[in-house]
């Protein structure tokens, strides 16, 4: 098992290092300098040259970038141009209102897809599927800063139950804290239940055909306990790597989500440093992100043997 | 059995805890500004600035003046100032029994502590080029010679001086030395304003409370001069999402946003909408190094053939009239010379055209979908053009890719908003000089050039002095050359929507946009 997960780590490390590049090079050649933004339509070239030179931005290339990756060695991601605050600060407060949200939203989307999905594979084809069917079409059609902004227009404009914006961490303030994490998470759950319900009702049809299945009904279990028992965990497999993807995908952050509902998560943090063209927030996150990426498929890859004892380490 | 009764307790835990956090038992009521953009710097007032730290600070930062609503100076810290004949030293009387929010009096040793901070390179305050001479004044002396007495030197006579020194994007912030530790880092602003700065939760929102040891001037309010008043909390909420700010108002948790023109909210007796005109500039920018557009007569041309009093109106949906001048409508100096502009003339065009030699050739107008007005501005551009025989490609950009763009002169028509600027002379200076030292001006006129810098010198202090009348018919002299040059084409100063719900009382839009909220209670 330690083997099998230092190889992964080792793994990760040219896909770590190749992303750092791609990302530094990236970013600066998109047209837009850090200090015509912030100087805008005023200011002399002087001025820009002055602020340029001050923030090493007047250095050539590779120059920066060993700077960037020694200092990114030993756990310095540097400082924000525009705020000077340390990048690895920004990130680590940005990322666990992201994190909150975006584990609760798999949650709810895993426990409703999970039965809805095994529920329309039983009953393939009649009523309760189609619906079952229908519904996620819909839901995975829904574009969800619009799923979003209806959520608040009902339940913070017309019923007046939830506030319309902002975060509090449960955290600092407990439980009320989750009256702000409700319409997010149901805004990213209601696109994410589709996708999955859709997959384990794809991958529970396709166990249900396999002869052992016939065989469990034949020796007289329950439809229960052929569903739980013996569909469930062999058809979960493939809906973990989904989960996976989906988990990797929201971590890295929701910043639609974020940015209709004002949360101070990694993605809003990410679009706006992108927007100022601040180099070092924008490296630092999306390093943070590859990371994450890499994590998460390595918890999956890890959580794979419970559920199918043929794969081993 | 068992888990159905843990169910039941967790339910109830949850409904009963839910909610329950929010009601803390303010001693006032809390006003709630919702603003899209947050203050880019880690800590207001230092390195960097926007429009969202110019609200915030207006009410925590004073000056030794301040503008009123015309855009005039008046005294806020300083009663009284003299400017010496040569206009290189102004002295000013400071007013007595100000305290900063930490208690202590103001002195003069206060004010010049916060001048040489501002301009020392160590603080790398955002604002100190204001002041080091590399835009307007070249401060080189400060001094206190009492206690209530302050003199600053300038290199050389600079007119717009007080007016710099009160504008509030980089004004000369009078703060105590407290806000710096010592290290000399910025901690937090300790100023003179009705408000004090209390609580920033990054990404999320500032609060603002009321001074209590506030002294209010005598004088009718008027701007950001007069009696301040602090009658509630004041939060700054963020909200980036237009949408999600016209739901947060129609739902009354927040009290006013700046309104989204398509959008706005809808008629209510909750809430009203009022338009407010600003000093922004919007313009059509032609490049006269450009191959074709060098050609006067092709720029002539083009404004010929637009219609420059419906463009506005379309733009604006008629809350803003067509400003053929770079000197806003707001403004003291407008008078009917401003108003005279183009005229709607296809045949007369058409004839510029043949004579400007153009065949045809297609050109670029650079513009952003980020400000949807910019867009809709080159959009409306294309079609009037296009009726005239002008080929012409929208180049949609990003936003920091048309601002680079525009410092680095590297377009053709751009269609672009300048931000406002407190006088006239400060934008003229923006977009006249020598092009190929500075690609982001506009314009290359020397006797324009003469024009400005002669009313560099010229103080204006009083609306009623020799100066001031002499600065009008400068711009007056201006905009003349301009209409004759046509480097650019303007079109309007934008009209801002701001949405207030009616439990504000008070509450009034002026021409710099950024809201106050001094003088202005809550139900």
């Amino acid at each position: 098992m330690l083997k099998f997960i230092a190889k992964r780590i080792a793994m990760a490390v040219p896909t770590v290092l190749i992303v750092s590049i791609l990302v530094f090079v990236m970013i600066r050649l998109i047209p837009g300098d850090p200090i015509v933004l912030m100087l805008g339509d005023s200011g002399n070239p002087d001025l820009v040259r002055e602020m340029r030179a001050a923030l090493g931005l007047d250095r050539s290339l590779p120059a920066q970038f060993i700077v960037w990756i020694s200092h990114v060695l030993v756990g310095d991601l540097g400082t924000s141009v525009t705020t000077k605050e340390p990048v690895l600060n920004l990130i680590l407060s940005h990322f666990p209102v992201t994190a909150q949200i975006v584990l609760m939203a798999t949650f709810v989307a895993a426990l409703i897809a999970i039965p809805a999905g095994l529920l329309a594979a039983w009953l393939q084809n009649r009523k309760t599927d189609t619906a079952i069917v229908s519904t996620t079409i819909v839901l995975v059609s829904i574009p969800s800063f619009w799923s979003g902004i209806i959520l608040i227009w009902i339940f913070g404009v017309k019923l007046d139950w939830l506030p319309t914006y902002g975060f509090q961490s449960i955290s600092d303030v407990g439980w009320s804290g989750m009256r702000y994490l409700i319409l997010p998470v149901l805004a990213i759950a209601m696109s994410e239940v589709a996708v999955l319900t859709r997959m384990i009702r794809a991958s529970a049809i396709d166990v249900l055909r396999l002869e052992y299945i016939a065989h469990a009904r034949a020796k007289g279990l329950s439809e229960r306990r052929v569903l739980l028992r013996h569909t469930l965990p062999n058809a979960f497999g493939p809906a973990l790597t989904v989960i996976g993807l989906i988990l990797g995908h929201l971590l890295s952050g929701a910043a639609v989500i974020e940015t209709v509902f004002t949360l101070p998560g990694i993605g809003r943090l990410l679009v706006e440093s992108i927007y100022a063209r601040d180099y070092p927030v924008v490296q630092g996150c999306l390093l943070f992100i590859a990371l994450m990426y890499v994590l998460v498929n390595l918890i999956v890859d890890l959580l794979y043997p419970l559920f199918d004892p043929r794969i081993k380490m | 059995m068992q888990l159905r009764k843990i169910m039941t307790y967790l339910g109830a835990f949850l409904i009963s805890h839910i909610g329950a956090g929010t009601s803390n038992a303010a001693p006032l009521p809390e006003i709630r500004f919702a603003d899209a953009i947050e203050t880019p710097t880690s800590i207001p007032g230092h390195r960097s600035r926007n429009t969202a730290t110019d609200g915030v600070m207006l009410h925590v930062v004073e000056s030794l003046v301040a503008l009123r609503d015309d855009l005039s100076v008046a005294p806020m810290l300083a009663d009284s100032w003299q400017i010496s004949p040569d206009g290189k030293t102004y002295k000013f009387k400071l007013r007595k029994g100000v305290t900063f929010h930490n208690g202590a009096p103001l002195t003069a040793a206060d004010v010049q502590w916060s001048l040489k901070w501002l301009m020392d390179p160590k603080s790398e305050s955002y604002c100190r080029n204001q002041y080091d001479g590399t835009r307007g004044a070249k401060v080189i002396g400060v001094e206190a010679p009492s206690p209530d007495t302050v003199i600053i030197r300038l290199e050389k006579p600079y007119g717009l001086f007080l007016m710099q020194t009160a504008n509030i994007q980089c004004p000369l912030a009078v703060l105590h030395p407290s806000s710096v530790d010592a290290h000399g880092n910025w901690i937090k602003p300790v100023a003179t304003g009705p408000y004090v700065f209390s609580e920033w939760k990054k990404g999320q929102y500032i609060l603002l409370t009321p001074y209590a040891g506030y002294k209010p001037r005598s004088e009718p309010s008027s701007g950001l001069a007069g009696a301040k008043l602090a009658q509630a909390d004041v939060r700054f909420v963020l909200i980036p999402d237009a949408s999600a700010q016209k739901a947060a108002l129609m739902s009354g948790q927040v009290d006013a946003i700046i309104a989204d023109s398509e959008n706005p909210p809808p008629k209510d007796p909750r809430w009203t909408v009022a338009v407010e005109q600003d000093i922004d500039t919007n313009a059509l920018l032609m490049q006269t190094r450009d191959p074709l557009l060098s050609n006067l007569k092709l720029r002539r041309a083009i404004a010929t053939i637009l219609d420059l009093p419906a463009l506005a109106r379309a733009l604006t949906g008629g809350a803003a009239p067509y400003n053929p001048s770079l000197v806003p409508v707001v403004s003291r100096y407008y008078s009917a010379v401003h108003k005279v502009g183009f005229t709607k003339n296809i045949d007369a065009a058409k004839k510029l055209l043949a004579e400007a030699g153009y065949r045809g050739e297609t050109l670029k107008i650079q513009t952003n979908k980020r400000y949807p007005d910019v867009y809709r501005m080159a959009l409306l551009t294309q079609m009037m053009l296009s009726k005239a025989g002008i080929k012409t490609e929208l180049e949609v950009l990003e936003w920091a890719t048309q601002v680079t763009n525009f410092r680095e002169g590297k377009f053709q028509l751009m269609a672009f908003t300048y931000s406002a600027r407190i006088d006239p002379a400060i934008m003229y200076a923006d977009i006249l000089g020598d092009k190929t030292k500075a690609p982001m001006l506009q314009w290359t006129n020397p006797d324009a050039s003469k024009i400005l810098a002669d009313i560099d010198a010229v103080g204006f202090d009083s609306p009623s002095s020799a100066g001031s009348a002499i600065r009008k018919a400068a711009f007056e002299s201006l905009h003349k050359l301009m209409i004759d040059d046509v480097p650019m084409i303007m079109l309007y100063n934008t009209p801002v929507l701001v949405a207030f719900n009616n439990n504000l009382s008070g509450f009034k839009p002026w021409p710099l946009r950024r809201p106050r909220f001094f003088n202005v209670s809550k139900k």
